[in-house]
Parts: C-alpha cells; structure tokens; sequence
C-alpha cells in the first residue's frame, strides 16, 4: 500500500518542562525519510515526550519540529501527516475492528468503495482480515496492537509514530512483532519512529537509534556503531553488554582499573573503557598476555556460548562469553586477556558516571 | 462469628430494610383499602381510590405538567451540564476546583431558599415566567445541575484521556472527537443522569411551590395543595402511582443499560487492557 512520500523528521533545539523540571532538554536530531527510526532509553528519559512533540499531541516550549522539511511546531494534532500507534492500542472500544480503521479516513471525508477498499488493504497488511467484525474487548493484546498499527497506517503517514508498540505482549510474540513491524516499515516505505526502553528490540528494527537519558540524546548513530563505538560510558552500558572500567590510574605505559591491566592506554585520555564479554579470552594466569586474573563463579550454557561469571582479586565481577565447548568450570583461577582493538576509549569529555 | 452476633446482625438489617420501606408499603396499601383513614389492618380491597387519582381534573393537568418540566429541565441540565463537565475534566483551565464547587453549590443551598429566590426574580424581572412550564424548568435545572456534572465527570474521570487523543492523531476535529469517540464512552453515566435528573424534577415541591399559581401546578405540587383541604386516601393512591412509575422508570432504564452491554464497556474494560 505504498505510501506517495515518506517523510523526513527534525527536531531543532526541543524544550519540554514539566512543572519546571525540564523533560526535554534542547533536544536536536535528524530522522531520515524512510527509515526505521528508534528512540531508545530509560523510563524518563524524555523519549516519548519527543514523539508526542513530533504527534502534536504536547507542545514545545521552545524550539520546533520539521516533517518533510515544513515546520509544523504550530500544526494541531489532526492536521498533521503524522500518525500515532499508542502504548495501550486506544481502540475504541464501543467500534468493530473494521469501524476503528475506518475512523481515520472518515475524518478525512474518504468514504464508500474506496475507503473500504483502503480497510481491507490495511487490515490483510497486518493479517487481521478474519477479525474485522470483531469488537476490539474480545482480541488478544497482540491482536489488538495489529489493529492500532492497521488503524494507524490506512491513513497513509509520511511518519508513522509507535509508543512501545510492545511493551504489553509477551517475549516470543514481541521477538515476532520485531520483524513484522521493520517488513512493514519496508512494505509501506514509510518512515517508522519508535519509542522503546528495549535496546535489544530496538537493535534488531532499527536503522538507527538515539539513546537518550534525562532529556538529552546521548548518541544517535546505526546499531552497528553504537556497538562497537559508544561515545559515552551510559550507551556501553545501555546497549548490549559490556564490562566497564573507570577509576583508570596510569601504569608502567599503559593503564589499571580493578586490577586489570590495559597496555598504551593513556589514562589522562579516557574516562572509561570498555570489553564486549566475547571479546575476552581466558588464558592460563601466567601467560605473558593476560592483563588480570579473575576467578569462575558461574557457566551457563546458551547454546551456541557459554556465559562465565568471573570476580577478580578486587572483588569487581565480569561476564565473559566463550564458545559453547570450551573447557571452564566454576572454581577454575583464569587470566584474562582481550586484543588491543577490542578494549573501547570512553573519551574524558564524558565526566558523568555511568547510570 | 457467634450465634448471637449473627442474630443481631440479621436483626439490624431487617430493621434498615421495615424503617425504609414502612412509609412506601403503608401508602401503596391505603392507596387499595377500602377504609378511609389506615388504623389497622386494611378491611377490604378497592380500586375506588385509584380510579378517582386518574381522574381528578389537578392531578390529570400536574402530571402533563410535571412531565413537560421534566423533560425540559433534564434536556436544559444535560446540555449545560455534560459541557461543563467536559471543560472541568479535560480544560486543563487555571480555577477548575473553584468551578466544580460552583456547580455543586446549589445543592447546599436550602430549595426553599432557592424558589424564593426565583420567585423574586420572576416577580421583579421576568413576570411573564411566572407559572410557566420554561419557568419551573429552569429553577429545576439549577437542582439538576449538580448532579448532571458529579456524574458525566465521574464517567470522563474514568475514560483512558489516549482514546481522545488517538481520535485527534486520525484527524478527527475537536467536536468530531467529543461526538464519535467521548459520548459514546460515557453512555452508561450519561443515561444515569438523565434519569436521575427526570425524576428529581418530576419530585420537586420546595422550589416549585413558589412558581406557579394554584390552578395550574406540577403534580408534586398539587398533591401538596390537595392534602391541605382532604386527607382521604385520593393522595395515597397518586402517591402509589408515583412509586411505581419511578421504580418502573429506573428498572427499565437498568435493564436497557444491561441489555445494550453498556455494564461491560466503556473506559475501564479499556485501562484493564492496558497492563
């Protein structure tokens, strides 16, 4: 059902205060048209005050927001080209299925042959044909989100807006809606924005994420990016996981944070650095390349890894993930030893602890 | 629990339910005994009393009366009144605590107090209002008010505030989504106080009293008017038919609302979803 024109979304310069504490703060950031767009971070982090600012449904305090290039900051809510699929669904519950799509496009003054026509197309979109007579009190949580999305997309947005669209449905259902919600995007080629607090739910759809934290966007980049390169000691944290160090004091040309040792890394540079779990190996305690010892508590078996929990002699606790098979087991005293390209520099601009 | 405790329980309720339904039970028997004065138990069975309620000319002409009133008091409050729950509920205005006291007020205020009140008003301003049905209607809607705007604002309290927001991101305006998404939510309020409102204005004396001359009343009002010359059981009779109207009337009213699924719906099945 191919949307004319998807959309590009800007957000210049956003301030939102409640009760004078400021929920956005000078929030900036550019959406591409036709992407797959995640607002990713903590309860309270001001993320889905900005889509609500982008909805219409709030007003800025000060800066604007821009759909498609125009500054709509001024648009009211129904006037604008975007559409909003709420955390809860919002169905209303005194209309069929079918009476809640068309809602919108009566609205619209679209009716008759075409207007059903554009019902069915929606509703066989997001496979909930069968259910079209149906009231919405009688559909599962997962129906129901089908026919918010359905409801949402038969007006044809240049931006589709989705508040946790997930949230409420249980974890096999949400990994399924995952790729039905980024198939959609693809299918309709309209430009999809997301708010969830899930950064794995968000890594798998998106096309790129901004993390956001107290109201300001800590870093906005593709997944792969914010992976491999966090620019702040939160996103390492956020976003998958991760072994962080701080408290870095210089050592005999390189650094030591919690008894670890990471050669060349100047320690006046870096507030803090970071290793994935796969990228730590275990050695023998006395090889030359090991930066630390570290002592097993657990193994768990994954499938494809194994997850060993490690605590070191400063009683600081780190996860390590090695190939299913390895031969490890809880008690086992083992050295750590990681590659130089795999430990990643916080750089010291980032004052702020992690949270 | 003992024995003991139990019985006095049982006893307790039985007194509530007797000191409640007494004077109801004691009308709608005089109202078919054939003794003129209720001393004892009841002689014998007749219609006579009820036949002669039908048929006198006041009683005939209050209740035509009463029922215009009604019916426009009740339109008058519900279109004053659900706005202004809307406006208390959702305006978001500076002052809205001070505006719902002002509309509960009337109901602190003595009705006496409040026909006089009118009384003067018609007798100094509008003279031509005096005794007329628009009259009455609009010292009643100033009782009904209150009740109109506790209830609607209950039923909007209630209703998830995103179902109107989804109907203004699907372009719907404001009153597009008043009309299609909040109306049909607070149905079942709405329904209750229309009712309510029909019948408090259906039963008013204290205000109405002052309002009307004494040929052409409401039927509350010459019910009064006639117990003051005759107390013979004329009065119990269109005093029976009252209580069974109004019972009938707020049965048929529940069992419509039950019918229609109206218990079930509305915003609360909506927040239980939302888990």
């Amino acid at each position: 059902m191919g949307s004319p024109h998807a959309s590009s979304v800007e957000a210049v310069g956003l301030v939102r205060r409640f009760d004078g504490t400021a929920a956005l703060d000078r929030v900036s950031l550019r959406i591409p048209e036709n992407s797959f767009y995640c607002l990713l971070g903590p309860s309270g982090c001001g993320k889905t005050t900005l889509l609500r600012l982008i909805a219409g449904l709030d007003t800025p305090d000060e800066g604007r927001v821009l759909i498609g290039g125009r500054d709509h900051t001024a648009t009211p809510a129904h006037r604008r080209p975007t559409n909003l699929v709420f955390q809860s669904g919002a169905l209303f519950p005194h209309m069929s299925v079918r009476d809640n799509i068309d809602f919108g496009l009566r609205s619209a003054g679209v009716r008759g042959p075409r207007a059903r026509e554009r019902v069915e197309e929606s509703l066989e979109l997001v496979a909930m044909g069968e259910f079209a007579d149906r009231m919405p009190q009688t559909l599962s949580g997962g129906q129901r989100q089908r026919v918010a999305i359905a409801r949402s997309l038969v007006k044809r947005p240049d931006v589709l807006l989705l508040d946790e669209p997930l949230s409420a449905l249980d974890l096999s259902l949400q990994l399924h809606m995952r790729r039905e919600l980024k198939r959609w995007q693809q299918e309709t080629g309209t430009t999809f924005v997301c708010v969830t607090h899930n950064q794995a739910e968000a890594m798998e759809m998106a096309d790129e994420i901004a993390v956001m934290r107290a109201g300001r966007i800590e870093q906005a980049a593709a997944p792969e990016h914010l992976y491999e390169a966090p620019a702040t000691r939160f996103v390492a944290d956020f976003i998958g996981e991760n072994n962080v160090f701080t408290g870095l004091a210089a050592d005999r040309g390189g650094a030591r944070a919690d008894h670890v040792f990471f050669p060349g890394v100047d320690a006046d540079l870096v507030s803090a650095l970071a290793v994935r779990p796969e990228r730590i190996r275990l050695v023998d305690p006395g090889a030359p390349e090991s930066a630390g010892t570290a002592r097993v508590v657990t193994v768990g078996f994954t499938g494809r890894t194994l997850r060993i929990g490690l605590t070191n002699e400063s009683g600081r606790e780190l996860l390590a993930e090695l190939p299913a098979g390895t031969r490890v087991q809880a008690g086992d005293t083992v050295g750590l030893a990681f590659d130089p390209d795999a430990v990643v520099r916080i750089p010291a601009r980032d004052t702020e602890a992690a949270a | 629990m003992t024995v003991l405790q139990r019985a006095l329980r049982t006893c307790w309720l039985a007194a509530c339910v007797v000191f409640i339904t007494a004077p109801l039970l004691i009308v709608l028997v005089a109202s078919v005994s054939t003794d003129h004065v209720l001393t004892g138990p009841p002689s014998g069975f007749t219609l006579r009393w009820l036949q002669e309620a039908v048929t006198y000319e006041p009683f005939r002409i209050g209740f035509v009366y009463s029922v215009q009133v009604a019916a426009v008091a009740t339109a008058v409050a519900l279109a004053l009144g659900v706005p202004a729950a809307y406006v208390i509920a959702r305006g978001g205005l500076p002052g809205t605590g001070v505006l719902r006291s002002l509309f509960v007020a009337p109901l602190s205020m003595p009705r006496v107090v409040t026909g006089f009140g009118f009384f003067v008003l018609y007798a100094s301003v509008f003279p031509t209002a005096y005794g007329t049905v628009g009259g009455v209607a609009l010292a009643h809607v100033l009782l009904l008010l209150p009740f109109v705007v506790a209830l609607v604002g209950s039923g909007l309290a209630n209703l998830d505030p995103s179902l109107e927001e989804a109907g203004r991101d699907l372009g719907a305006s404001s009153s597009q989504v008043f009309l299609r998404v909040t109306l049909p939510q607070i149905r079942m309020p709405l329904a209750i106080a229309a009712v309510f409102a029909f019948l408090t204005s259906f039963d008013e004396v204290d205000t109405s009293v002052f309002l009307m001359p004494p040929g052409v009343t409401t039927l509350p009002v010459a019910i009064f008017l006639r117990l003051e010359q005759n107390q013979d059981p004329t009065t119990s009779a269109v005093s029976s038919l009252m209580i069974v109207g109004s019972l009938l009337l707020a049965g048929l009213t529940a069992l419509a609302l039950r019918r229609s699924g109206l218990f079930g719906a509305g915003g609360r099945l909506n927040r239980g979803a939302r888990t």
